[in-house]
C-alpha cells in the first residue's frame, strides 16, 4: 500500500515539475544553440569597448598549458572549457557560455 | 561529452584553420600598427637641432631633440650597461648650440670621466685662437692634490631663506658622518650653519669649538653680528636648548669631518674669499661636478659635496629671474636622496622649476631598491622620459605600459617576457619611452674614441691644466687665506681661542667643569675655602 502510495505520489510529482523541467531544458537548449552559433560565426564583439575578439586563435590554455591553435575556450589537450575570456584591446572579461 | 564539446565548438579542424588565418591577420595588423607606432614615436622625438641618440634594430636612425630631452627623465640600468656613454651622447647634444646650460652632479665620477676626455679631445681639436672661449664654457668642480673647485656653502642666494639653505646644508653634512645624527645634534649644526650664513663667513674646527663651547665667544663675536634677532636669541641660549654632550659631540665631529684639505676649504671660504679666489666666468655653460672617489676626499665628504652642489643649483634656478634651459644631470640619484629633506627639496624644485627652463634627469642603477620608494614613485611619475639600458623587473615592469603589444598573448605572458628580455638587454641597448607615445628600442650610438687620438695621458693633462684649472685654486692659496681670517677673527676677541670641551660657564655644566679627579678635589677645595670663612663669620 505504502509502495504504491509513493510511486503515485512520484509520478504525480514527476508531472508537476515536469514544466519547470520543460523550462529549465528548453533555455539551456537555448544557450547552448547560441553559444554553438557562436562558436560557428567565430568573432564576438566586446560589449564593454565593442573590439571584435576571434575565438579562433593561437591561445595558451590556462591549466595545462599548452598552446595550439583553436578554440580560445577549449584545449583539446586537456579538455578544460572555459565560459569566457579576457577582450584583446581593453581586458574585460567576455562571457561567451 | 566529447561529442556535446565538439558539438558545442565545431569542427576542431575548422577552428584550427580559422585560428591560423586570425593569427597571421593580428599578426600583420600588429606589425602594421608597431611600424606606425613607431613612426608616431620618431616623429614625437625628433624636432629643431635634433641630436643622433643612436640606431633602430631596422638600421634606421634615432635623432631626438633638445626640446624632448629638456624635460625630466629618468635614466637606469646595471653597472656597464652603457648608461655612461648614452649620457654623454645626450649631454654632448644638449650642449651642442651653446647656448644651453648642463650641471653635471656625478657623485661615482665615471660620467665625469668619459665626458672630461671628449671635452679635452674637443679642445685639441679646435684651432689655436678658438681654444680660450671653448675652455671658457666649462667651470669643473673637482679635487687634486694640490687644487680644489672652491664651494660657496654659505652664500644665500638673493631672496632664499638663510634658514631653509641653513637645514638643507645641516641635512647634507649628516651624509658626512659615519655615525648617527641626533635631532639635537642636526639643530646644533643647524645653528651653526645659519650663524656661518648670517654672518657670511666660512667655518674652522676651531670656530666651531669657540661656537659650541664658549659663551664669551658667542656673546662677544657672534652675536652683535647677527641681524636676525630669532637666530640670536637662539645662539645666545643654545645652552638650555643644546645639552654639552651634544655640543662637544657636535665638536668631534667637525674635527674629523674638517680634518682633510677638501673639507676645510670647502667649508672654511667665505662667499667673499670664494669670488675673490674663483670668480664664476659668466661665460660657462657646462658645469660638471666630480664627486668621485679621489683620494684627497672620503667618500663622504664627496657624497656630502655632491647634495650640496645639487642644492646651490636647484636654489640658483629657484631664485633667477630669467628663463634658461639647464639640463641638471644627476647621477647616483639613489646616493643623493637618502636624506629626506633632500629628497623632498629634490622632488619640490621637479614639480615647481620646470617654468624656469630647468630639467631634472635622474640616473640610477637600481632606483626600485636605491630610492626610496615614494621619491621614486614621484620621480618616475614627474618624468616625461624614460631610458632604460638593461634592468630589473620592477624597473622594466614601469616601462612596459608603454611597449607596443605582439599578437596572440596574454598580458601577463607578454610582461614576463619584457622582463626578461631587459633583464639580458645587450650593451648600449635601450628603451627610450616618451611618456605618450609608445616606447622606442634602440642601440645608443657608437662615441669616437678620443683616446685613440691622443693619449689618454694627453687628455687628462689638457683637461687638468687648460680647462679645469680655471675653475680651482690652490690649495695653499686657499688654506692661507682661511688661516688669516681666522687669525684676526681670534685676535679680534682676544679670548680663549682653544676653548676645551667643557670648558664653558654655563648652566648645563654649572660653571669650571671637572676634567679629572684631582680637578675635583681642587674644586672642591675651593668650594670650601670659599664657604669656611662665610661660616667662620656666621659662627
Amino acid at each position: 500500500m505504502d509502495k504504491t502510495l509513493r510511486l503515485v505520489g512520484l509520478a504525480l510529482l514527476c508531472v508537476v515539475a515536469s514544466p519547470v523541467y520543460l523550462l529549465v531544458f528548453i533555455r539551456k537548449g537555448m544557450k547552448f544553440y547560441e553559444g554553438a552559433k557562436l562558436m560557428r560565426t567565430g568573432y564576438i564583439e566586446c560589449p564593454h569597448c565593442g573590439e571584435t575578439n576571434a575565438l579562433d586563435l593561437l591561445a595558451t590554455c590556462p591549466k595545462c598549458r599548452t598552446t595550439e591553435y583553436g578554440n580560445r575556450l577549449r584545449c583539446t589537450a586537456c579538455g578544460e572549457t572555459s565560459c569566457g575570456f579576457d577582450c584583446d584591446a581593453c581586458g574585460v572579461t567576455i562571457k561567451v557560455l | 561529452m566529447t561529442m556535446k564539446t565538439d558539438w558545442l565548438f565545431g569542427d576542431p579542424k575548422r577552428a584550427y584553420e580559422r585560428a591560423r588565418r586570425n593569427t597571421a591577420a593580428m599578426k600583420a595588423e600588429m606589425e602594421g600598427a608597431s611600424a606606425m607606432d613607431l613612426q608616431t614615436t620618431l616623429a614625437a622625438l625628433d624636432g629643431d637641432e635634433s641630436f643622433l641618440l643612436g640606431t633602430l634594430p631596422t638600421g634606421a636612425e634615432l635623432r631626438i631633440a633638445p626640446r624632448e630631452v629638456g624635460r625630466h627623465g629618468m635614466v637606469w640600468g646595471s653597472s656597464g650597461a652603457g648608461k655612461s656613454y648614452g649620457l654623454v651622447v645626450i649631454t654632448n647634444g644638449w650642449s651642442a648650440g651653446g647656448t644651453r646650460r648642463l650641471q653635471l652632479i656625478d657623485p661615482k665620477g665615471e660620467t665625469y670621466l668619459l665626458k672630461s676626455l671628449h671635452v679635452a679631445a674637443e679642445y685639441l681639436d679646435r684651432p689655436e685662437d678658438e681654444r680660450e672661449a671653448f675652455a671658457a664654457r666649462f667651470r669643473v668642480f673637482d679635487v687634486t692634490a694640490d687644487a680644489i673647485t672652491p664651494f660657496n656653502l654659505f652664500a644665500v642666494p638673493k631672496g632664499m631663506s638663510p634658514s631653509l639653505l641653513g637645514g638643507l646644508r645641516a641635512a647634507a653634512t649628516r651624509h658626512m658622518s659615519a655615525h648617527d645624527y641626533s635631532d639635537l645634534m642636526e639643530y646644533g649644526v643647524f645653528l651653526l650653519y645659519s650663524a656661518a650664513i648670517s654672518m657670511q663667513c666660512g667655518i674652522t674646527v676651531k670656530f666651531v669649538r669657540a661656537f659650541f663651547l664658549d659663551a664669551e665667544f658667542r656673546a662677544r663675536v657672534i652675536l652683535p653680528r647677527i641681524p636676525d634677532a630669532r637666530l640670536r636669541d637662539s645662539i645666545e641660549h643654545i645652552e638650555t636648548t643644546l645639552p654639552t654632550q651634544t655640543r662637544t659631540a657636535i665638536v668631534r665631529q667637525f674635527d674629523i669631518l674638517l680634518s682633510s684639505a677638501p673639507a676645510r676649504i670647502s667649508f672654511g671660504l667665505s662667499p667673499a674669499m670664494v669670488h675673490t679666489l674663483a670668480p664664476l666666468d659668466a661665460r660657462a655653460t657646462d658645469f660638471l661636478g666630480n664627486f668621485g672617489p679621489t683620494p684627497q676626499r672620503s667618500p663622504a665628504l664627496a657624497k656630502a659635496m655632491a647634495i650640496n652642489r645639487m642644492i646651490d643649483v636647484l636654489n640658483d634656478a629657484n631664485v633667477r629671474e630669467a628663463v634658461m634651459p639647464e639640463m641638471v644631470l644627476v647621477e647616483e640619484v639613489g646616493v643623493i636622496v637618502k636624506q629626506p629633506a633632500v629628497a623632498d627639496f629634490l622632488l619640490e624644485a621637479s614639480r615647481t622649476l620646470r617654468w624656469k627652463g630647468i630639467s631634472i634627469v635622474c640616473v640610477a642603477q637600481d632606483p626600485a631598491n636605491a630610492i626610496p620608494r615614494e621619491t621614486c614613485k614621484a620621480l618616475v611619475l614627474n618624468s616625461k622620459w624614460l631610458l632604460s639600458f638593461e634592468c630589473g623587473k620592477d624597473e622594466a615592469l614601469w616601462l612596459f605600459p608603454h611597449v607596443s603589444r605582439s599578437a596572440g598573448k596574454s598580458e601577463s605572458a607578454q610582461a614576463q617576457e619584457f622582463v626578461r628580455e631587459m633583464a639580458k638587454l645587450p650593451t648600449q641597448h635601450a628603451i627610450l619611452v616618451k611618456k605618450g607615445v609608445p616606447a622606442v628600442r634602440f642601440r645608443t650610438r657608437d662615441l669616437d674614441d678620443p683616446t685613440k687620438r691622443y693619449s689618454r695621458a694627453l687628455l687628462t693633462e689638457t683637461f687638468e691644466r687648460e680647462i679645469a684649472r680655471r675653475s680651482m685654486v690652490r690649495v695653499k692659496d686657499a688654506e692661507k687665506l682661511i688661516a688669516t681670517w681666522e687669525a684676526d677673527l681670534f685676535a679680534s676677541y682676544g679670548g680663549s681661542s682653544a676653548a676645551a670641551p667643557g670648558a664653558e660657564k654655563g648652566p648645563q655644566s654649572g660653571g669650571a667643569t671637572t676634567r679629572g679627579i684631582s680637578d675635583l678635589f681642587a674644586l672642591l677645595d675651593r668650594a670650601r675655602g670659599k664657604s669656611e670663612p662665610e661660616g667662620g663669620s656666621n659662627g
